[in-house]
């Protein structure tokens, strides 16, 4: 039970950590590299507040062993803006899809693997890939308008491509 | 709330031969890892935990999937987004949990879920306040507290009624599909029907240190109209509290052959085979369903609104949903009943 080197690219970054076996991915993002942006809501998998992608696929990053991710490429709320917001968290901010806060970086990694998948979702297909992620204030409708929002402005012009976050 | 994991040490074997070994060599003190959908939120809760976790995600070996067998390792998006899998099992995989449990969770993870109770997935704080229950630490069911033994009422310390929340088992069994384990002994196919037995904690049969390889398909199930239909709290995220997979052969408007099977009603998915080719074991005690007690005859005849009543009445009458998981059990039985002649009468009506 002692601590691995787990090695992998976070938010396009080479990171090192020393993890325990029994450290989930969302506690060595948050306590190891400070990455707080992941949110941890009920560390059940329920809420999907955790989400992260995990080789461009959204994942729960509290139901993810540490070192099942060994090599992998991680990114984080934290990627999606580095000079600027993402059309998302933009998108967000504008429609009200954010009041209390702590569920939309998992709102917002969500729909981010969406968009990548289908560019142009149809409002069925946007609730059902959300249908994983608890919002508690927003009552969703205000969420669904911010990613509708969102993929027009990103079908509009070319999609910036996630950047590495400077610490 | 964070909730932390229990200390236990990690093996990443790469490839089954591996595995196999780090199964036999930790047999008495191990679980086996694969999407951790199910695993970790029980050891988080410190629900059984075992000091050696092998995981099997790296394993490729695993990971096929075609229209006759589908590899334990497969994720439940895969099996979604699947062309080759009948329809009812692709549909039955994109109703499972959540979009993001499905990207993690896998097919082997999802027919060895561990059984659900409200008085066995709790937090250790909750379940120490009222005292453990059989299925976890314990010596006694809180659900079911007395049992009939000899005529007489006891404590009941032997029977945990826990419910099997697993959607693509009761599924796949209705298909009629096996499933392969391997161990330091050898390959084992099963029929998944006989592989499911016993009380909540016992659940299935599997021996030490097997590993669920691949679950295959037969021929036939490719054939026949099948269907799933589910109930559940919420359409997403939430496990079934009534599930009923359906296998229909029809030749003209005569029945073939029927099998219906329910999950979320007892502590093993319940097959009602209705040619009664593949009968399931004796329950071992009368908490548990007997699908064959008083069986309708139904082979051979037409399928019309009344033979589906028959049958959805028969399932009813069977089924014994305890009161161990959300919604009540008096209408979970019902609703055993209503999704099982709204499932046949869509099978019967469209052609697949």
């Amino acid at each position: 039970m002692s601590k691995r080197l787990l090695k992998f690219i976070v938010n396009g970054r080479k990171a090192e950590v020393a993890v325990e076996p029994h450290h989930t991915l969302a506690s060595v993002l948050r306590n190891e590299l400070n990455l707080t942006g992941t949110k941890v809501g009920c560390d059940m998998g329920t809420c999907g507040c955790c989400t992260v992608h995990v080789d461009g696929k959204a994942k729960l990053s509290c139901l993810t062993l540490a070192l099942e991710c060994q090599g992998t490429e991680i990114l984080t709320i934290e990627a999606l803006n580095e000079y600027e917001m993402h059309p998302l968290q933009r998108a967000f901010a504008e429609c009200g899809g954010s009041q209390c806060g702590y569920c939309t970086p998992g709102f917002i990694m969500k729909s981010c693997e969406l968009l990548e998948r289908n560019p142009d979702p149809t409002r069925e297909e946007i609730k059902e890939a959300l249908a994983g992620n608890l919002c508690r204030c927003t009552g969703f409708m205000k969420i669904y308008d911010a990613v509708e929002q969102a993929a027009g402005e990103l079908r509009k012009k070319e999609a910036p491509q996630p950047t590495p976050l400077k610490v | 709330m964070t909730m932390l994991l229990p200390k236990f040490e990690l093996h990443q074997p790469a490839t089954l031969d591996e595995a196999v070994a780090l199964a036999a060599l930790h047999v008495d003190d191990c679980d086996l890892l694969s999407g951790g959908t199910d695993l970790l939120p029980n050891y988080k809760c410190g629900l059984n935990a075992h000091r050696n976790v092998i995981s099997l995600q790296h394993i490729a070996e695993l990971k096929h999937i075609d229209a006759h067998s589908i590899g334990a390792g497969v994720t439940l998006v895969d099996i979604e987004r699947n062309a080759d899998v009948p329809r009812s099992i692709a549909n039955c995989a994109a109703h499972i949990a959540s979009p993001l449990l499905r990207e993690s969770g896998t097919l082997g993870g999802n027919l060895m879920l561990d059984n659900r109770c409200h008085f066995f997935n709790q937090s250790y704080f909750w379940r120490r306040s009222l005292g453990y229950c059989l299925k976890a630490n314990g010596d006694r069911c809180h659900v079911v507290p007395q049992i009939n033994e000899g005529g007489k009422s006891v404590l009941n310390d032997k029977v945990c009624v826990a419910t099997h929340s697993s959607d693509l088992a009761p599924m796949l069994i209705a298909l009629g599909a096996e499933a392969t384990f391997v161990s330091s002994a050898g390959k084992r196919t099963i029929k998944l029907n006989d592989f499911y037995w016993g009380d909540g904690i016992e659940r299935y049969e599997r021996k030490p240190g097997e590993i669920l390889v691949q679950v295959t398909l037969p021929k036939w199930a490719h054939e026949v109209r099948s269907g799933w239909k589910k109930l559940a709290p919420r359409q997403s995220i939430d496990f079934s509290v009534v599930g009923v997979g359906a296998a229909l052969d029809l030749d003209g408007d005569k029945v073939k052959a029927l099998r219906v099977a329910l999950g979320a009603v007892d502590t093993t998915p319940v097959l009602f085979d209705f040619s009664q080719h593949e009968k399931r074991k004796a329950p071992g005690h009368y908490l548990l369903v007997d699908p064959y007690k008083n069986m309708p005859e139904v082979i051979g005849k037409k399928l019309d609104d009344a033979l589906i009543e028959t049958v959805a009445k028969h399932v009813q009458t069977q089924a014994q949903p305890k009161l161990n998981v959300p919604m009540a059990p008096d209408y979970r039985r019902k609703m055993c009943g209503v999704l099982t002649r709204r499932l046949l009468t869509e099978l019967r009506d469209n052609n697949r």
